[in-house]
């Protein structure tokens, strides 16, 4: 008897344990409304939504949303203006003023004037913000004093509040007063820079400049970004829900200068298993799913998704990178070895599953700047001949060689092992493979000392379009890039040294595209490939360009008013 | 028995020091810090962020601190000590003293540990629980029939399904149950956020009840041997021969008896469900506070380490201190031992 009872009790649970799933996930559709919300698929959820301190794309792609700095660009890549209308510079290039549009406001109808903007620069080189991308803005006088203004040298160094109050306090002031940016009427910003640099207006589009409202910051204290009504934006949408680690969502800014939005809304959903964000979107929640290089194959082999499939390239380029200052790499000769024997082609279309372009030079295609070139093309018998020629004279007599790559992501030692087994087939070289912890890479990463011998994934992905920052930030002798792994040649940097203060276009470019090729012809490291992002988008979005600043999703930076969607 | 209980919970605190300290000496010979970004940071920037977050100080001990104050002419030996001292890890151990676990890295200051585990904690808990609930509703009676009716195909079931459920991992079992339930039923994976602030929420569910399956298996494995050992001790014949009936039995001398060693898991299981469904987070995008410790310990959180592993590992001792209690209830002979 009681047997039975038992196994009947235990069925009727599991009847009632199953009926409970369905309502679970009914309640998932039903929120859709009649607006027009963009759902887009995000895997990685913000630390900071700070404009002074943010430095991920996945932070910037709403920080971009919710505000807009002076300049931006268009999708031709040129930069046009934002809150600034127009901007000059003075004859000798080194005061840059920017006049704002008339009747600016945020998206609740205060005022927005050239105070806000201000501050925003002055915010930046506080070291209080020490933000990670202060440097950025080294350019203009006294940023780079007022940043180190609270480093005390003597020994027994007091804290940042004990320092405000003492002679040290006094040397914080003094640098915050001589910060060269003006607010010289409410439509009228004036920066004075270092140097001339031209490239300045492009750098006035970055996050660092978008105009949070002090007395906000104030208010809301070192959470103030948490809470939208905080975060008052001057961008084409503005931020109004902000679930950590889950959803963040936008309305359109009435009031934005340039009109409304075609959008209502658009919501970032947070979900890190790309599994079942893929899922989400067959079901209909999403309408943009960032896919994992390992979901391609599949997802291509679908009829129906492979049609959805969009596919653009981002301004990002990745190289193997090895230490200059170690052996074998000193060698150049061992370097174009190792340039020539990798097949950048099979590597993209097969090992990274088609997320990536061969390229063989730094910057990327369609940029300003970028050079087209065949140097250390894919060539086993080349490869083979530059081993031979170099000081080792084969394989045989090259030191052992690591190869380290990260192991956060298990995708790598796939990559990482078919990398060895080319050298080995092609080269005969052996390598040593080294995954290791992501954070205890880069930290290995910070000096040539301890600088990997040899690295799967280096490069670089772009702040702003402008060679400037493909080029004189990453590879001058004094660039902390450069210097981690030992890359100096002072042919280039006096080549883009006059080139960042020339002031004719024409010029400057053709400088910047000397550059390029010295450090193609130095093979520094193999270039190997300019990431491509795959995104499913729902046929219901319209209206968007992609374009390679759009890290995120297509259509992120310039499509804003434009992008659509047609109801379901 | 008061005293007991005082007793066990006083030893709490020693257990917390040591797992402190060895949390602590792990963490810092993991290499990189916190700061140690993609894009390096200007060196003024790196030096207050360590000023503020106390990244200035020595790990163990200072002693420049205490040379500092000799020469400034301190001679009471307290202030000396508290120089001496003025360490990472001992102004750390002041602040857990304190409660105030100091702010997380990844906020940049923004946020103090406690109020992330007051946010989010709740989250895995809730899930926790329901896998508890969840375990013991199933594993117990699937444990006690395949048992009581030994070899026939009611047991064979059982056996498959709990083999099946301690060998497939949450990960593969949450996304199979996901991607079945969205395919077949047409419903999308991802919850509203709203979902999970309800106390009772249904939102729960799903994850709770694949979190607990390992246990739901582990649990009815274990009850079925130990119904199956007690089921041929001499006192449950000596019931039989005196004519008790079927029901007395099983619940007065066989279950009674048998569910001493569920019992014992049951508190370290109820804590590994709680503090460990960090996979199950990320698959269902819950909030928890799994998921955020998994990602501290990437980006070398070192105040947020710290904080969730005491956390926890309070959190384990108290359940330990619990079965402990629960045993001398179920068994006299314990009780009176003590």
């Amino acid at each position: 008897m009681i047997r039975l009872t038992g196994f009947k009790a235990l069925i009727m649970g599991v009847l009632a344990l199953l009926t409970l799933i369905g309502p679970v996930f009914a309640t998932a559709n039903a929120a859709q409304g009649e607006e027009k919300i963009l759902r887009v698929h995000q895997s990685e959820p913000p630390d900071v939504v700070d404009p002074q301190k943010s430095s991920f794309s996945s932070e910037i792609a709403i920080l971009a949303l919710n505000y807009e700095g002076l300049t931006r660009q268009n999708d031709q890549l040129e930069t046009v203006g934002a809150a600034a209308e127009s901007w000059e510079f003075n004859e000798d290039g080194t005061v840059q003023t920017f006049h704002h549009r008339d009747g600016l406001t945020y998206s609740d109808g205060s005022p927005l004037t050239a105070e806000n903007f201000r501050y925003a620069v002055e915010r930046t080189c506080d070291p209080n913000t020490a933000g990670q991308y202060q440097s950025i803005l080294f350019d203009i006088v006294g940023c780079e004093d007022f940043a180190n203004s609270l480093t005390v040298e003597e020994e027994g160094a007091a804290t940042p509040a004990e320092a405000s109050a003492s002679p040290a306090g006094d040397a914080y002031e003094t640098a915050k007063a001589n910060l060269g940016v003006k607010a010289i009427d409410d439509q009228t910003l004036e920066i004075t820079l270092n140097q001339p640099a031209p490239y300045f207006p492009t750098v006035a589009s970055l996050w660092v400049f978008y105009p949070a409202k002090q007395e906000l910051i104030e208010q809301g204290g070192e959470n103030w970004w948490k809470d939208p009504s905080l975060q008052i934006g001057n961008g084409v949408f503005q931020m109004t829900q902000y679930e950590e680690e889950q959803l963040v969502g936008f309305t359109a800014n009435e009031n934005y200068w340039g009109g409304r939005a075609a959008l209502d809304g658009i919501e970032y959903v947070y979900q890190g298993e790309s599994a079942v964000a893929l899922e989400a979107y067959r079901a209909g929640d999403l309408d943009m799913v960032d896919l994992d290089p390992t979901q391609l194959p599949a997802v291509e082999a679908d009829p129906e998704l492979a049609d959805q499939l969009v596919s653009y390239p981002v301004a990002a380029t990745f190289t193997l990178s090895f230490n200059l200052t170690q052996e074998p790499f000193t060698d150049k000769k061992v370097r174009e070895a190792f340039g020539y024997a990798f097949d950048r082609e099979t590597y993209c279309a097969i090992i990274r599953s088609g997320d990536c372009t061969p390229t063989l030079s730094w910057i990327p295609p369609g940029l300003p700047g970028s050079i087209e070139t065949d140097a250390y093309a894919f060539d086993p018998e080349a490869a083979k001949a530059a081993l031979a020629e170099s000081s080792y004279g084969g394989p045989e007599r090259l030191p052992e060689i690591q190869l380290f790559y990260s192991s956060d992501d298990a995708a790598n030692t796939a990559r990482a092992e078919w990398v060895a087994g080319q050298y080995r087939e092609i080269l005969g070289v052996e390598l040593t493979l080294v995954p290791t912890e992501s954070t205890a890479l880069v930290a290995l990463r910070k000096e040539a000392s301890t600088f990997p011998q040899m690295l799967l994934v280096g490069g670089w992905i772009q702040d702003y379009p402008d060679p400037q920052n493909w080029l004189s930030v990453y590879w001058k002798c004094e660039a902390t890039f450069a210097k981690r792994f030992g890359y100096c040649n002072p042919e280039f940097d006096a080549l883009v040294e006059q080139a960042d203060a020339e002031q004719d276009e024409a010029t400057r470019m053709e400088l910047y595209e000397q550059a390029g090729q010295i450090l193609v012809d130095d093979a520094p490291g193999p270039f190997l490939y300019n990431l491509s992002n795959k995104m499913l988008v729902d046929p219901s979005v319209t209206g968007y360009t992609a374009t390679v600043l759009d890290f995120e999703w297509p259509g992120q930076f310039t499509s804003q008013l434009t992008i659509d969607k047609t109801a379901p | 028995m008061f005293g007991f209980v005082i007793r066990r919970l006083f030893w709490i605190v020693p257990v917390i020091i040591v797992v402190a300290a060895v949390t602590f000496f792990l963490m810092f010979q993991a290499p990189g810090g916190p700061f140690d970004l993609e894009k390096p940071m200007p060196a003024a920037a790196q030096a207050t962020l360590n000023e503020r977050f106390g990244l200035d100080k020595p790990v163990w001990i200072n002693l420049n601190e205490l040379q500092d104050r000799w020469d400034d002419g301190t001679r009471n030996p307290f202030l000396l000590a508290g120089g001496y001292l003025d360490t990472q890890f001992f102004n750390y151990l002041r602040g857990v003293l304190t409660l105030d676990f100091g702010p997380t890295y990844e906020s940049r200051g923004s946020e103090t540990v406690q109020e992330v585990i007051v946010r989010q904690f709740p989250i895995s808990l809730r899930i926790g629980l329901v896998g508890v609930v969840f375990a013991l509703i199933v594993g117990l009676p699937l444990g006690i029939i395949s048992a009581l009716r030994q070899n026939t195909w009611v047991d064979y079931i059982s056996l498959g399904v709990s083999t099946l459920g301690i060998s497939v991992p949450t990960f593969v079992s949450g996304l199979l149950l996901l991607i079945f339930l969205s395919q077949t039923f047409g419903v999308s994976p991802i919850k509203r956020p709203e979902a999970w602030q309800g106390l009772f929420s249904t939102a729960y569910l799903l994850p709770g009840m694949i979190l607990g399956l390992g246990t739901t298996a582990f649990i009815a494995r274990l009850t079925r041997s130990s119904v199956l050992e007690v089921k041929r001790q001499d006192f449950v014949r000596t019931a039989r021969a005196k004519g008790v009936g079927e029901r007395p039995v099983v619940l007065r001398h066989i279950l009674r008896n048998a569910l001493l060693p569920v019992v014992t898991i049951i508190g370290p299981a109820s804590a590994d469900l709680i503090t460990g469904s960090i996979i199950i987070e990320t698959i269902f995008n819950a909030p928890g506070l799994g998921k955020t410790f998994v990602d501290a310990i990437g980006k070398r959180d070192y105040s947020l380490i710290m904080g969730v592993t005491i956390f926890y590992a309070v959190l384990i001792a108290l359940a330990n201190v619990l079965v402990d209690l629960a045993y001398g209830f179920l068994d006299p002979r314990i009780r009176t031992r003590r």
